[in-house]
């Protein structure tokens, strides 16, 4: 399989009254053609801003991102069109991504027009019947509004929409912490049956772990702008490495036994997210780290590959996997 | 039975009923709002029908009848008659016409290269276009409404086409600053995120995206000018600006009629009062119609 | 067994939206016990919040009660005056809401919110106390939801603070007025998972330390698995399972709770379920029998035209649906 996307140092500053927010700092990753990466953090992670900066919404400070060989780091209106057409996006909320003054039919018959060079009517209408029945909504909802649709109906809409231009790569940016789990669960299996029809490759931005575990073939963990950890799924999930990931999956409530076993023991949930705008010195989890030593508070950990392609950016974490798996105690 | 894949099946359809039926049920909820219905009904069908229903069609023109002058309100005369021995009445009913005309002209010159101006000074944020199109319109709106209408009135030929293109110049400045304040609301919006991702022009996310969604407040707005325009043409009139008499313009009338306050009042006192019926038939019904569109 | 705390009986409560009337709750049954703590669960829009606001009687105007009552300690708060319904929102019953910033008045400090309600409480209790008395206790409700710098934190106005921080201050205002029972609406849908994490285990602790009641509302289902003994199951306004929180999230009876907690992801992987199809009725016109039956895989045609009864099924654990009909309990 061949790298889709490929992400070096990317970087976002924004400027904002109080100084400059580091949203995003030299990050680096790459992903396979048909696979789907889990971006996963806390509001605040800078996962979004990731991906916007990949669909386009806004350039990079600095970094590249390099799309089928392309290096596209510029915003969307300055890429070719060819690129837009092969790079989707679904945002958070259907209910402010969709226009609530356009039917269905007008909005997904947008990235027909603009793409597929449809201007025929009646050929445009049956693109957008045969969309929905690709998401599974009956073909009669293109002469309805937003409005008249449920929240989960609506985000199948988004991806009707983000489909259209038959796309390569999809940017899921939440696409359902809006909405309950029993329609989550219809969003998720409609999106997993069409990436293994369509062989789309995902960036799936969420902060819902237990859902990753489920969609990703590969995780990485944001916090502050920075990617601390980064697995596949598997591994990622049955032996975290870094305290941050255990922390995270520790905080998780679960619905059976098993899931409670599988989180990690002798870590807790401590202290909040410092603000982006003066980030600490050195790694910067140490303000919430229960394992944090002097060293931690100046040096900025690098990132250390292990087997399988897995990459963790912390000083100590064979010391810390070596405590809390002899003699773990209950709580630290 | 509206056919289901038809445009038709798109205005009537099952799936917009649930919105009219919304509006109407806000809008009627205020009786208010029902009253300026009515009053602006009244005043629409007796300016279209004024030359059918008026009791003394020759008293619009140049007509006079010195025997009948001044005559005080009567069964005869319901608003009595003024020094030419015109039926006020008629002149009342037939000057709604003129006041209907003018904000018809005045409002459909403006509201669409306002808007547009003001869309894409909302569209361009932060850049030049915004700063020249918003200072532009500071600077109309710097000078006092009716004095600038005054100055262009006065230099001009005094007469109704002089005073509407007077009123016209000072008014499209309001609806550029609404449609840019509006306009600013709606560009972040994910929607538009979404259409300028996929690659649509600039003529897309103006018309399509952005213009349905101001759409109501601009509506709104042209509802209650309604009334203003109307008050700003008599203002000129009143002054000696706007349509010359005979013409039966109600500013023009007050004007000639204020010359025999207070001994005779009815020549000023119907006509001014039809121009408050106006204005507050507009002005209950804008913000009645405000209120059914935030229904959605 | 400790006596019963709140008690809803049979309540039925509808909305007017533009002239058509929505029968929103359709006979909750739900009661709390001293000290009990009690879950909520099911989908949004299904009546959760409308039950709650009922007991403190704080529905919209366009709200409507159409039948049934809600017993505090024995008395109907549905009847009260003005005066008795002051004094239980002073002094007894408070709720947690999910939006922090809602509730926090963004005009005054901190410690001036939570003094104007400490004060009120004592004063409706007959309690006259001096300043220093009512700051001492400010101080020390601060000190219990564990935010760091407390004399900042006084000080400061709302936006001040970090959501999860807000939700804090929130949970001290709870606490200085709510005695005896606390209402959470969806108190960490907002939140992050950490700050969920820390904020469950601060509810947690205060309300066995206080031995308060509680009633859990989110369709966050692993924070109300892990924080309460009972859980109420709701669809469509109808509550349609209830019983021990072990019993409910591990042997699950009812078609729609299966579905519900089927849909969640686990840690575990395994993939997700196909969810529940469909949505929740319409209210102006829900579906007769048992509102679930249009959604419900197993309905049969006595589901369409009457509504279960609960029946049940193992000790605590009722469940309304046919299915369960017969064996044992007919």
């Amino acid at each position: 399989m061949s790298e889709i996307l490929k992400v070096i140092s990317l970087t976002k500053h924004f400027k904002s009254s109080v100084g400059i927010v580091h949203a995003v700092d030299d990050i680096s990753f790459s992903i396979e053609e048909g696979k789907t990466i889990g971006l996963v953090g806390e509001s605040g992670s800078g996962k979004s801003t990731t991906g916007h900066m990949i669909a386009g919404i806004y350039p990079p400070t600095r970094g590249k991102i390099i799309f089928d060989g392309v290096d596209i780091s510029v915003d969307a209106n300055k890429r070719p069109l060819s690129v837009k057409k092969k790079i989707g996006m679904v945002f958070q909320d259907p209910s402010t991504s969709l226009n609530p003054r356009q039917t269905i039919e007008d909005i997904i018959s947008l990235p027909l027009k603009v793409h597929m060079r449809i201007t025929n009517y009646a050929e445009m209408r049956k693109t957008v019947r045969e969309l929905l029945e690709k998401v599974q909504l009956p073909p009669d909802f293109m002469n309805r509004y937003p409005r008249d649709l449920g929240g989960g109906e609506r985000q199948l809409v988004a991806i009707a929409r983000a489909l259209a231009s038959e796309p390569t790569l999809i940017i899921l940016d939440e696409p359902t912490s809006a909405l309950d789990v029993s329609v989550q669960a219809k969003i998720i299996t409609t999106l997993l049956k069409l990436q293994k029809e369509m062989g789309l490759t995902y960036i799936f931005i969420t902060h819902d772990l237990s859902l990753m575990r489920n969609v990703a073939d590969k995780v990485a963990i944001m916090y502050l702008g920075k990617i601390y950890e980064m697995a596949d799924t598997q591994n990622f999930f049955e032996e975290p490495l870094h305290p941050y990931t255990m922390m995270l999956i520790s905080s998780i409530p679960t619905l059976t036994d098993e899931e409670e076993k599988i989180k990690p023991r002798g870590i807790e949930s401590l202290g909040e997210i410092p603000s982006a705008v003066n980030p600490p010195k050195g790694c910067r989890f140490h303000t919430r780290c229960p394992f944090a030593r002097e060293e931690c508070k100046t040096n900025e950990p690098k990132g250390e590959k292990i087997d399988g392609g897995r990459i963790v950016f912390c000083h100590f974490w064979r010391e810390i996997k070596y405590k809390l798996t002899t003699n773990a105690p209950e709580k630290i | 039975m509206v056919e289901k894949d038809g445009i038709l099946w798109k205005l009537l359809g099952r799936e917009h009923k649930e919105i009219y039926r919304r509006r109407w049920y806000k809008f009627k909820s205020n009786p208010l709002s029902v009253l300026g219905l009515g009053i602006v009904a009244t005043v629409v069908f007796s300016a279209i029908l004024a030359p059918y229903i008026i009791p003394y069609p020759e008293s619009v023109g140049l007509y006079m009848n010195f025997t009948e002058a001044f005559q005080p309100p009567s069964l005869k005369h319901p608003f009595g008659t003024d020094s030419y021995g015109r039926d006020i009445f008629s002149r009342t009913i037939y000057g709604f016409r003129y006041s209907l005309l003018l904000a018809t002209v005045v409002l459909s010159i403006v509201v669409v290269p306002g808007t547009i101006l003001g869309m894409i000074a909302g569209y361009y944020r932060d850049t030049k276009i915004e700063t020249a199109i918003m200072r532009l319109t500071d600077i109309f709106l710097g000078v006092p409404p009716l004095i600038l209408a005054l100055a262009i009135a006065s230099v001009l030929s005094p007469n109704l086409i002089n005073s509407m293109f007077a009123i016209t110049l000072m008014w499209w400045p309001w609806y550029t600053r609404l449609a840019y304040s509006s306009t600013s609301a709606v560009v972040n919006e994910p929607f538009v995120k979404a259409a300028q991702l996929i690659g649509a022009g600039l003529k897309h996310i103006l018309f399509n995206e952005i213009a349905p969604n101001i759409m109501s407040s601009i509506l709104t707005k042209v509802t209650l000018d309604v009334g203003w325009v109307i008050l700003i043409g008599a203002s000129l009139s009143f002054l000696g600006l706007g349509a010359q008499p005979p013409t039966p313009d109600l500013g023009t009338m007050v004007a000639e009629g204020a010359k025999y306050l207070p001994y005779y009042w009815w020549p000023t006192i119907f006509p001014a009062m039809a121009i408050v019926y106006i204005i507050l038939g507009f002005n209950l019904l804008g913000d009645g119609i405000r209120d059914a569109l935030s229904s959605d | 067994m400790s006596e019963t705390l709140l008690e809803i009986r049979g309540l039925h409560v509808s909305y007017t939206v533009y002239g058509i009337r929505h029968h929103v709750l359709n006979g909750i049954n739900l009661s709390v016990r001293k000290g009990e703590k009690i879950g909520v669960i099911g989908e949004s829009g299904c009546g959760k919040t409308t039950t709650l606001k009922s007991v403190l009687k704080i529905l919209p105007e366009n709200a409507r009660i159409e039948g049934g009552d809600v017993l505090f300690n024995g008395k109907s708060v549905l009847k009260m005056n003005s005066a008795e319904l002051r004094k239980l929102r002073r002094t007894k019953v408070s709720m947690i809401f999910q939006d922090p910033t809602a509730a926090l008045n963004p005009v005054f400090r901190i410690g001036e919110q939570l003094f104007d309600i400490v004060n009120a409480r004592r004063e409706e209790e007959g309690k006259g106390a001096s300043k220093k008395e009512i700051e001492e206790e400010v101080t020390e409700l601060i000190r219990q939801v564990m935010l760091p710098e407390p004399k900042r934190v006084l000080n400061s106005y709302p936006f001040q603070l970090s959501g999860g921080m807000r939700q804090r201050v929130m949970i001290a205002m709870a606490l200085a007025s709510g005695r005896e029972l606390l209402l959470a609406d969806e108190p960490t849908t907002n939140l992050d998972v950490t700050i969920q994490d820390q904020i469950l285990r601060l509810i947690g602790n205060i309300v066995s330390e206080r031995k308060l009641s509680i009633v859990l509302v989110s369709h966050a289902l692993g924070a109300v698995r892990r924080m309460v003994d009972r859980v109420y199951v709701m669809y469509a306004g109808t509550i349609v399972e209830e019983g021990p929180s072990n019993s409910v999230f591990g042997n699950p009876k009812h078609p729609y709770t299966k579905m519900l907690l089927a849909s969640a992801p686990k840690l575990t992987g395994g993939g997700i379920s196909e969810g529940i199809p469909g949505r929740i009725p319409d209210y102006s016109n829900p579906p007769p029998g048992c509102r679930f039956h249009p959604r419900c895989p197993m309905a049969a045609a006595v589901c369409k035209f009457k509504p279960p009864r609960m029946v049940e099924v193992e000790k605590g654990h009722k469940v309304a649906c046919y299915n369960y009909y017969g064996d044992d309990a007919e």
